[in-house]
């Protein structure tokens, strides 16, 4: 039986891939990308991930875990593994895999699609699984303490000061693609104004009307989010209305600031978790949904399977297909953010070690096929439509005409009236040049989705799906600037101490406006470059992210030395080398590269001799300044990443000298056997 | 959690809606413990076992700083 159940998706998975690629030069069913991954998980999870759980860690389901331990009715409780599954999935799967494989697709559906595939069957899913692992072990302890324990003070500090930092360029780069996405749309902007007060309707009615009654809340909460899309339409066909919400980026962009100020500094219950437990239901729903219809329809992927633009002179982002792609997708393959997650509240709820690879490998595997379907998304439009609408005008020419003519010559035809047509479709004023993903994304969605439920509604899925990533985005931006400010107090207390209490207004308000400060800067930054910013913020995310992948990869791998499995350490070492080649290559390659479209410094320089020759068109000029301060801050940062990584590396491969040697002896801080008294199994 | 486990292993038709309850009590269970419903109840419970002289929280307060505790580390990703 056991065999049977490897050895169909092994067959399946040669006759796909077989399949994609004996049909290049031909359309590629969607389905066939889906079955693909289907098949690899399948093989990943039963095979690699069972004999890693088997013989490297050794789970042992005798052994009583922290829940049971420490079982305390709050944050320690030993909780059915699939119930533990949803927590942690809803946890780790936020809007990055449905951006980064969409911006990524400009290279065509290939490479994005490896790199998804092979990323997270042997790279992310594996990072999860061992953090979540170590941290069970640890009594749930944070990447952070593993690493001060494990490696030292140096590797403790990098661990901190890297998850600062990819914080602040993560809700940066997200607020921008709300921006973006909300830019000069009346009916995008209404809906997503319209959230707020929904949340916040949600909130009070979980804590004052009826408390802890999340289902039924939730499900008023998302039928009027339904209606606030439907209402959106009507306000985007009255001329008031419409011009009442009709903002342009730099506006929005402080509105955003100020929203995410406001939400740091309220309590939790009146707009985060209320909105979160939207989203997450709202997530749940939409990939379920997406499957389906997928399924239903199965679209042909227009996009080629490899495009021009790998060898460097993409419209969307600039540089060549290696390192890029591993640097644009980093949520769907490997996140390192995940590695927090797995650290924080989950390993405080397994309630048996056997659920951990479910839980870890299983998750990402499940986040990784989201990512599929968001690359599905973005290659079923006209791959000339795509880039039309994910290019920043400047990049091809300047104005809505010249773009198609570049596009058309480069082999991607498209007109201005094919363009006007969608938008009008879709209820947009232009699709040209929404920089960001959503848009885009959401084009494909409402394309898929409007298969199945309807072909006339395709205006409504699309701002469903816009309402949809601007929920998670919100969400995220809250959640991030909110642990943000506690990390700042944590270290402010050190100069002086009241800074330090969490409730104390002041220092609330002071810590709370550093944060949000920090990554309003950048969004800042990003909507007044007329290269749209995504192109300059995006790849610092992905170097970022993979650097705390390569963090919490050098941890493991740390701890599986000193735990004895010496000749086992290749499996967390060798995504680590990856890892390490793809973000060192990625990040001296933005730093130094001497083509200003991909260097930080020399774009930078660029623009200041052709400020200092009068050669600037006149809105790049205004921004000059700040353009040129902001390539010069970024190159630093890119910088600084590296230096974190390395220096985290280093550490660790000193402590598996050490290990090796025996000298001094090494020991990990693992919590002492103690056996379970829990019944086997609660659920299956 | 799971009141009368019916027997799954029985082939018969009886024994395919037996199963299809068990889904449907799972998926009601997974639906609960993920939206969090059932913590008080569980605390409750923990409360009554280990620590029967202490005072027990009311609901509203429990999940107030459910909410707090929860919220106060990373626990959303990107």
């Amino acid at each position: 039986m056991k065999r049977t159940l490897v050895a169909v998706p092994a067959l399946l998975t040669a006759l796909v891939l077989s399949a994609i690629a004996i049909n290049r030069g031909e359309a590629v069913n969607s389905l066939w990308l889906i079955t693909a991954a289907g098949c690899c998980y399948a093989i990943g999870y039963r095979l690699y991930a069972a004999w890693i759980t088997a013989n490297v860690l050794v789970t042992d389901r005798t052994r009583a875990t922290p829940a049971e331990r420490l079982d305390n009715g709050r944050d320690f409780v030993p909780t059915p593994r699939w119930v533990v599954f949803g927590h942690h999935f809803a946890a780790i799967a936020g809007p990055g895999p449905l951006i980064g494989p969409t911006l990524a697709a400009q290279f065509g559906y290939l490479p994005g699609t490896l790199w998804i595939l092979i990323g997270s069957v042997l790279g992310g899913c594996v990072q999860d699984m061992v953090v979540l692992f170590a941290s069970t072990r640890r009594n749930g302890r944070t990447l952070g303490q593993m690493a001060r324990d494990e490696l030292g003070p140096i590797g403790g500090a990098a661990a901190l000061i890297g998850t600062f930092a990819i914080m602040i360029i993560l809700i940066a780069v997200l607020a921008l693609v709300v921006v973006n996405a909300m830019k000069h749309s009346p009916w995008a902007t209404s809906t997503v104004f319209a959230t707020i007060p929904i949340a916040i309707l949600i909130g009070t009615y979980m804590r004052g009307i009826r408390p802890g009654r999340v289902a039924e809340a939730s499900l008023i909460g998302i039928a009027l989010l339904l209606v606030a899309v439907a209402g959106g339409g009507w306000l985007d066909h009255q001329p008031l209305l419409r011009a009442a919400f009709d903002f342009d980026g730099v506006s929005l962009a402080w509105f955003v600031i100020g929203y995410g100020f406001l939400a740091a500094v309220l309590p939790v219950w009146v707009l985060l978790a209320p909105r979160d437990y939207l989203s997450t239901f709202l997530k749940l729903g939409t990939v379920l949904v997406l499957v389906i219809a997928i399924i239903a329809t199965h679209p042909t992927l227009k996009m080629p399977p490899l495009t021009r633009f790998i060898d460097g002179t993409g419209p969307i982002f600039a540089g060549k297909l290696f390192p890029f792609v591993f640097i644009t997708i980093a949520c769907g393959a490997i996140s390192g953010f995940h590695s927090l997650i797995a650290s924080g509240t989950t390993p405080k709820l397994i309630r048996n070690e056997s659920d951990i690879r479910l839980i870890g490998y299983g998750s990402m595997a499940l986040e990784s096929l989201v990512a599929i379907m968001a690359m599905i998304a973005a290659t079923l439009l006209d791959p000339g439509v795509f880039f039309a609408m994910n290019s920043p005008l400047a990049a091809l020419g300047g104005s809505p005409d010249a773009v198609v003519t570049t596009l058309t010559n480069l082999g991607f035809p498209v007109s201005v009236d094919q363009m006007q047509a969608l938008a009008q479709q879709v209820g947009e004023h232009t699709l040209f040049a929404r920089t960001g993903g959503a848009p885009s994304l959401a084009v494909g969605m409402a394309s898929i989705l409007s298969g199945v439920f309807g072909a006339g509604l395709l205006a409504m899925w699309y701002h469903f799906a816009i309402m949809f990533e601007a929920v998670f985005i919100l969400t995220t931006l809250d959640a991030g600037t909110r642990v943000g400010r506690f990390m700042l107090q944590d270290l402010l207390q050190h100069i002086w101490a009241p800074l330090g209490r969490t409730s104390w207004y002041p220092s609330v308000i002071v810590s709370s406006a550093l944060v949000v400060s920090g990554w309003g800067y950048f969004l800042y930054v990003g909507v007044i470059d007329p290269l749209g910013g995504i192109n300059i913020l995006w790849p610092l995310f992905g170097i970022a992210n993979q650097m705390l992948a390569g963090i919490a990869l050098a941890i493991v791998s740390a701890i599986l030395m000193k735990t004895g499995k010496f000749k086992y350490v290749w499996v967390t070492a060798l995504p680590l080398a990856w890892i390490a080649v793809v973000t060192t290559t990625a990040a001296y390659q933005k730093i130094f590269s001497t083509n200003p479209k991909i260097g930080f410094l020399a774009g930078a320089n660029d623009l200041y001799a052709k400020a200092l020759a009068h050669t600037l068109p006149p809105d790049k000029l205004a921004a000059a300044d700040h353009l040129i301060f902001n390539q010069r801050l970024d190159a630093f940062l890119a910088g600084f990443f590296l230096v974190i990584l390395w220096a985290v590396i280093i550490d660790m491969l000193h402590t598996g000298w050490n290990v090796w040697r025996r000298h001094p002896l090494q020991t990990s801080l693992e919590a002492p056997y103690q056996r379970s008294q829990l019944p086997e199994s609660a659920h299956g | 959690m799971v009141k009368n486990t019916p027997d799954a292993s029985n082939p018969s038709l009886r024994g395919v809606a037996f199963a299809a309850v068990r889904l449907g009590q799972i998926v009601r269970d997974v639906c609960a413990g993920a939206a969090g419903t059932n913590a008080y109840a569980h605390y409750q419970a923990h409360q009554q076992a280990h620590h029967p002289d202490m005072p027990v929280l009311p609901k509203d307060v429990f999940f107030r700083e459910q909410l707090t505790a929860r919220w106060h580390g990373v626990c959303r990703c990107c």
